[in-house]
């Protein structure tokens, strides 16, 4: 039943809704962005497994960070706590993709591969190079930014009710996650963790 | 039109104010609506996507809370010690950027957002940790009704626009279980329910 699920919305359909409520300077904006990510078509087992694909990265540079032995113990509680939150969402989406009759996206094998996907997705850092703390919360907090954007993108196309509940929880604990680490880089500086009203991620 | 609740030293001034917290919730919403965030109204409308006149119901539904939660940090935050005031004065400007921008949506689709309520009933909060408590039930409703209105919104930018509010909301709470000596991100599933 679940496999049957695709994105609602086309590019065609946006245009004529657009055309035919007078609203092209709308169109021109984020109804447009919306039609550009809605060309082709998905399915849900796609959107599915490119959250995955994040959620796996994320984990890997989780546990690489924790690893390095580069933060402090404040830090890595926090980072161990959130670790046990990424697993878990790692364990649902494996779950939901498999019920699709999909495969999992590879884990990154290498903290070179992993720094690769890491720029491909606009992160400013690496795991390469981290040094000390706070180079090593940057990069957490990039890499929130990272996983919130990347549902923040697949929930307008996801079909499933069930599978869109299951996404939205997780962007919710994304943007903890950002907080939590922000709080770290920004002790008590509520503008700076909390910065904007409507959280978009990195994308 | 936000007066300083503690002026009289009374408990009473307090109840008050919770009591009665939505009598200038209009006036306060459009002072700060006037100032928030840096882009011209101009700007904010040309943004708007296009709306389904099916989502009309669902977003005024989270607009509903998100008037909740505005009189409840309208009427909580002067209440509490400066560090936590400041943290909840940034959370009502940022709830009161969501009701503006749901108010949007649902003009766009060709409704009519609802008005806030004359009064809402906060209870009576005492201490700064109550009204924490309070802001934070508040803040849980809220995702609570974004988890389950996000599966009801058509696909495309009115959903996506409705995530990021939710994101925002689930930071709120962080940060106030922070305030209130708890773990801040407590699940790896945020339905406002933790």
């Amino acid at each position: 039943m679940e496999r049957g699920w695709t994105r609602q919305v086309s590019r065609r359909e946006l245009v004529v809704g657009g055309i035919a409520t007078g609203g092209l300077g709308a169109l021109a904006c984020e109804g447009l962005a919306a039609a550009k990510a809605a060309t082709p078509i998905e399915t849900d087992a796609s959107v599915l497994r490119s959250t995955l694909a994040v959620e796996l990265l994320v984990v890997f540079a989780y546990e690489h960070m924790l690893a390095g032995g580069t933060l402090s113990a404040a830090g890595e509680q926090a980072a161990r706590r959130i670790l046990g939150h990424e697993q878990a969402h790692v364990r649902r989406l494996t779950v939901e993709l498999s019920r699709l009759g999909a495969t999992p996206p590879p884990t990154p094998t290498s903290v070179a591969e992993a720094d690769r996907q890491l720029a491909a997705r606009r992160s400013s850092g690496r795991l390469a190079d981290l040094h000390g703390e706070l180079e090593s919360l940057r990069l957490l907090y990039d890499i929130e930014s990272i996983a919130v954007g990347t549902y923040y993108e697949a929930l307008p196309k996801l079909g499933d009710p069930r599978l869109l509940r299951t996404a939205a929880a997780i962007m919710g604990a994304e943007a903890q996650h950002a907080t939590v680490v922000g709080g770290l880089l920004h002790p008590g500086d509520v503008r700076r963790v909390v910065p904007v009203a409507s959280v978009t991620g990195k994308r | 039109m936000v007066t300083d609740p503690l002026d009289d030293g009374s408990g009473g001034s307090r109840r008050r104010l919770l009591g009665t917290a939505g009598a200038g919730l209009a006036g306060v919403g459009a002072v700060l609506l006037a100032g928030c965030g840096s882009k011209s109204l101009h700007a904010r409308l040309k943004r708007t996507p296009t709306v389904a006149r099916t989502d009309v119901e669902v977003l005024n539904h989270l607009l509903e809370v998100e008037q909740v939660a505005i009189a409840a940090y309208t009427a909580g935050a002067p209440l509490l010690p400066p560090p936590a005031a400041r943290a909840a004065k940034r959370f009502l400007e940022q709830e009161t950027e969501h009701a503006f921008g749901l108010a949007g949506l649902v003009k766009a689709a060709g409704g009519t957002p609802r008005d806030p309520l004359p009064s809402y009933d906060l209870g009576h909060p005492r201490t700064g940790d109550d009204v924490l408590r309070l802001l934070h039930e508040t803040e849980g409703a809220q995702l609570a009704a974004y988890v389950d209105a996000i599966p009801r919104l058509r696909p495309g930018a009115v959903r996506a626009q409705a995530a990021g509010y939710f994101a925002n909301d689930a930071q709120h709470v962080a940060i106030l279980r922070s305030l209130l000596g708890q773990t801040p991100s407590p699940a790896a599933f945020v339905t406002g329910r933790e």
